[in-house]
Parts: C-alpha cells; sequence; structure tokens
C-alpha cells in the first residue's frame, strides 16, 4: 500500500533537513568575496576586479566610448556586455570583441545610473 | 472517462477561500511593491514586479509545504488542505510571471534565444558565489507547471494515486532548487541581513515543522504489539474505539483503521484512494466511512465507494474475541466483502460512545 511513499518521504526530508541548512549556510559565507566580473574569454580582457564602489541590484556591463563618470544615466552609445553579479551573463554580440578604447561600467538598472567603473580605458575609469 | 473521478464539490466555503487567497496576495504584492518604490523611487515597474511575483510565489511556497504537518499535529489546519490545490496554481502563476519576466528583462534583448541564453549566460558551476542561479528557478518552474497542470483530479483518477503522490512530492525537489535560487542568486547581490533572516527562517520553518510532524507519526507506525491469535493479531479492546469513529494501528508496516459503528466492527487500510488522506481520522457519516480530507466514502464492509463511485481500498478481516478486536494483517484486494465482526453486549465494556 503506501508504506513505500511514506519511506520515500522520510528519506527526502532527511535529505533536506542536512543539505538545505548546508546549501544556505555556506552561500552565506561566500558572498563576502569582493564582486569581480568574469569577463568571458572571448572579449580578451580577462577577470577585471571591480571597484569598491557598492554594488547595486541589477547590476548590468556596459562599455562605451565616452568617458563616463559614476552618478550619471546611460551614454548614448553604450553597448550592453552582460550582468556583473550573480553569476549570470547576458548574450553577447559578437562585435563587441572587437571594442578596446572605451570605458568598461556598471550600470544600475534599478536605480538608472553609473554605479561603477571598471579601470580599463580612459582617465575617469582608472581614476575612480 | 467514467466515474472513476468526482470534482470535489465547489462549496461556499471554498469560494471565501479563493477570495482570502486572492486578496492576501493581491495585498502581498501591493505592500511589497509599494514598499519598494518608496525605498528605491528610481526602480523600475519591471523590476518591482519580478521581485513582487518572485517573493509572493516563495512566500505562498512555503504556506503550501507547511499545510501537510500542520494538519497531521492539528485537524483544525484541515479546511486548509481542502484548499490547498488552488493555493498551488496560484503560486504557480505567481512562479510563472516572475519567470517569464525575468527571461524578458535579462535575456529578451541579446542575439540568442532567451531559454539559450538562459543556460549559457554562466558556466561558474564550480563556484559557490558565481553559481548560475536562474537555472535553478527554471527547473523549479518545470515541476511546478507539471504539478499545477495534473492538479486536477481528473490526472489524479488516470494517473493513479501512486504515481500521482510521487509526482506530487517532487514539489521538495523544487523546494531544493528554489533555496538554491535565492541564495545563490538574489542574496549575493543584497548582502542585508533583513533579506537572509526571512528566508532563513522560512527554511527553519518548514524543516522544522515536518520533523515534529515526522516525529508523532514515527510513533504510529509502530507495529503493534498483540498477541496473536490463529493468525489474527489483537489489536485493541472492543471500548477502546469511540462509536462511529476509528483506532489506527500499524500491521507488518501498513496503517489499518479499525472502524466501530451500529454495533458491529470493520477494517480497511487507512489510506484513502483519492490522495491517501488517514481515512482512520474520518467518521462514519451516513452509513460510509468519510476521509477528513476531501470527503470520499467507503463502504466499511467492502472498502468500496458506493456507487456510481468506483474507488477501492483494501480490507482486513476482522474478529472480537472475549471484548478484543483481532485483525489479520494480510489485506484482502481492495473492494473485497468482509463480515463486520459484531459487538455483543458483553463485549461492549465502558460506556464509550
Ligand atoms: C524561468 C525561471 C526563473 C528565472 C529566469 C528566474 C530569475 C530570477 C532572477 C533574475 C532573480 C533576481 C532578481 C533580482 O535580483 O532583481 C530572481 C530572484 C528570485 N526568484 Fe526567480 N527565476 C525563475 C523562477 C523562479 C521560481 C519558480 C520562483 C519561486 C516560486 C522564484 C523565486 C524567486 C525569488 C523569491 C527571488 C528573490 C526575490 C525576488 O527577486 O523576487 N524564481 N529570479
Ligand atoms: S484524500 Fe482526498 S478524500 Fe481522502
Amino acid at each position: 500500500m503506501i508504506a513505500p511513499l511514506r519511506r520515500a518521504h522520510r528519506r527526502i526530508l532527511v535529505t533536506l533537513s542536512l543539505g538545505l541548512p548546508l546549501l544556505f549556510v555556506s552561500s552565506m559565507f561566500v558572498r563576502t568575496e569582493t564582486p569581480r566580473v568574469d569577463l568571458p574569454a572571448e572579449l580578451g580582457l580577462g577577470r577585471v576586479a571591480l571597484p569598491e564602489a557598492p554594488i547595486e541590484p541589477d547590476p548590468l556591463l556596459y562599455w562605451s566610448a565616452a568617458p563616463v563618470r559614476i552618478g550619471q544615466s546611460l551614454p548614448g552609445d553604450a553597448r550592453l556586455l552582460g550582468a556583473v553579479r550573480s553569476g549570470l551573463w547576458l548574450a553577447w554580440s559578437p562585435e563587441l570583441a572587437e571594442l578596446e578604447e572605451g570605458t568598461l561600467f556598471v550600470y544600475s538598472l534599478l536605480d538608472q545610473e553609473v554605479t561603477a567603473l571598471i579601470g580599463e580605458g580612459t582617465d575617469e575609469g582608472k581614476a575612480q | 472517462m467514467s466515474h472513476a473521478y468526482r470534482a470535489v464539490g465547489w462549496n461556499r466555503q471554498k469560494k471565501v477561500y479563493d477570495r482570502i487567497l486572492t486578496l492576501g496576495v493581491i495585498l502581498f504584492l501591493g505592500l511589497f511593491m509599494g514598499v519598494g518604490a518608496l525605498l528605491r523611487p528610481n526602480a523600475t515597474a519591471e523590476t518591482l514586479m519580478i521581485r513582487g511575483f518572485g517573493a509572493a510565489a516563495f512566500l505562498l511556497l512555503h504556506v503550501i509545504l507547511s499545510i501537510g504537518p500542520l494538519c497531521r499535529l492539528d485537524p483544525r489546519f484541515l479546511p486548509l488542505l481542502y484548499n490547498r490545490r488552488h493555493m498551488g496554481v496560484t503560486m504557480f502563476i505567481l512562479a510563472a510571471l516572475h519567470g517569464l519576466l525575468s527571461l524578458i528583462q535579462f535575456h529578451g534583448f541579446g542575439d540568442v534565444h532567451p531559454l539559450v541564453s538562459l543556460f549559457t549566460a554562466s558556466d561558474s558551476y564550480g563556484s559557490l558565489a558565481w553559481f548560475p542561479f536562474q537555472p535553478l528557478g527554471f527547473g523549479a518552474l518545470v515541476i511546478l507547471f507539471l504539478m499545477a497542470a495534473t492538479s486536477h483530479d481528473f490526472w489524479l483518477a488516470n494517473l493513479g494515486a501512486p504515481v500521482w503522490k510521487a509526482l506530487h512530492m517532487s514539489v521538495y525537489f523544487a523546494y531544493a532548487l528554489l533555496i538554491g535560487h535565492v541564495s545563490l542568486g538574489v542574496l549575493q547581490a543584497e548582502t542585508s541581513p533583513w533579506l537572509a533572516l526571512p528566508v532563513a527562517l522560512g527554511l527553519a520553518w518548514v524543516l522544522g515543522l515536518h520533523l515534529v510532524a515526522a516525529g508523532t507519526e514515527a510513533r504510529l507506525d509502530r507495529d503493534v504489539e498483540g498477541v496473536e491469535f490463529e493468525g489474527l493479531v489483537d489489536v485493541c479492546a472492543v471500548h477502546d474505539i469511540k462509536d462511529k469513529r476509528a483506532r489506527i494501528v500499524c500491521l507488518d508496516g501498513e496503517r489499518v483503521a479499525i472502524f466501530r459503528y451500529d454495533g458491529k466492527i470493520s477494517a480497511v487500510s487507512n489510506a484513502c484512494q483519492h490522495q491517501n488522506g488517514p481515512l482512520g481520522e474520518g467518521r462514519v457519516i451516513d452509513g460510509c466511512i468519510t476521509c477528513p480530507w476531501h470527503g470520499y466514502q467507503y463502504e466499511p464492509h467492502n472498502g468500496s465507494s458506493p456507487p456510481p463511485f468506483t474507488e477501492k481500498v483494501p480490507t482486513f478481516d476482522v474478529r472480537i474475541r472475549q471484548g478484543r478486536v483481532l485483525v489479520n494483517p494480510d489485506a484482502n484486494a481492495p473492494g473485497t466483502e468482509v463480515s463486520p465482526a459484531l459487538i455483543d453486549f458483553a463485549d461492549k465494556g465502558a460506556p464509550d460512545a
């Protein structure tokens, strides 16, 4: 009758009672790592450490040929490269691999402003 | 199709619960998005909606997962159980809106298909902090979809209770995926303890409640240690069973519900054919054993639902000897007719009805 189902239920419960707290606690420990951007190898830029600036939610990684300041809105020529946080990358447009001169910056979709500059390219980028 | 499935009726009480559920969801979304907009005046509507729908679905899932163990611990929660299915479907709709909006917002503007982007955008599977948390949410959404799509009793009847139950037990897998989705996703980006704390408390609540309920259940699952007599096991005294009620005992690892009604004793499997509800916690109403969960009925002497319904549960041979109830631990095939044991005056013992 239903004894096997009940046994399966018990086994699931034991596994989750051990596994989920472990998963949650370890995820809390790793999140103190400095935020960094893993730029895909196709871009030829490698890994870039993010500046100290607080990382706002929904941050997206953009490139612009023009100098960019923290707090400004999205420059007209900005090209979307990917999302910065939470291990997520957006789709790529292959020609972005050829972009070299310019500013890489983090733009918060939530606050609609530039929140961090990444030290490649312009002086402003390096200064921040 | 046959009479093999029957709709659980749309009664007034169900409609009241549905209204409370709808109102609760609207209130939560309004409050969440309102406070969100106040705290972050520049937040886009899409962001607020993605977060609101996600949080509402996640919270509702906690409520749904609490109902089962709460009902095991206190029958006063049973009305929630009747309405759990609508909660499940509502939760799926909220989760689907969250997933769909996320797919559009985070994957809809690239040059690959959003679903391809969802799975290929990150491959940091080796890193916990950078673990691709969105495929976890997608996996959970697929499970929730399958459950919502098969939630109707039509599917229950066609898949059979064991398959259906097993499918619906995968909600625990979905829950595990979602704990990963949230703690490796939004909790990596938003480091405020005011977000991590509710998630931790929710997890502790769900697991704690299940463990406590499992503890009380485990006591029920110990085989009765009655004396054997001609292959029958002495399970209790006649007067241990209240009139129109049952006593649940465990025989060879399976639970048996022993009912006393109209001066007779009959025994059937404790598991209702519908969703394995505990028949022995139900009552005999109009001569039929009535399941406490959704009201399916069975005749005590043959374990069959009265016509036109066709559900059947296994029956057990019973006898009364010197005021004691004896049960054969070998179940008869579902629907097998068994003559009830008749209680005579001497067996009755103390007045207890
Ligand atoms: C295709 C499936 C899914 C995708 C693509 C997805 C995507 C996302 C994304 C991108 C975030 C972060 C949002 C932010 O930081 O603003 C998020 C957060 C979250 N997701 Fe999902 N998700 C999916 C399925 C689900 C499901 C099925 C549930 C729950 C029932 C869920 C519950 C949550 C919760 C509670 C959060 C954190 C709070 C929030 O932002 O609402 N997700 N999800
Ligand atoms: S489990 Fe639904 S009526 Fe018994």
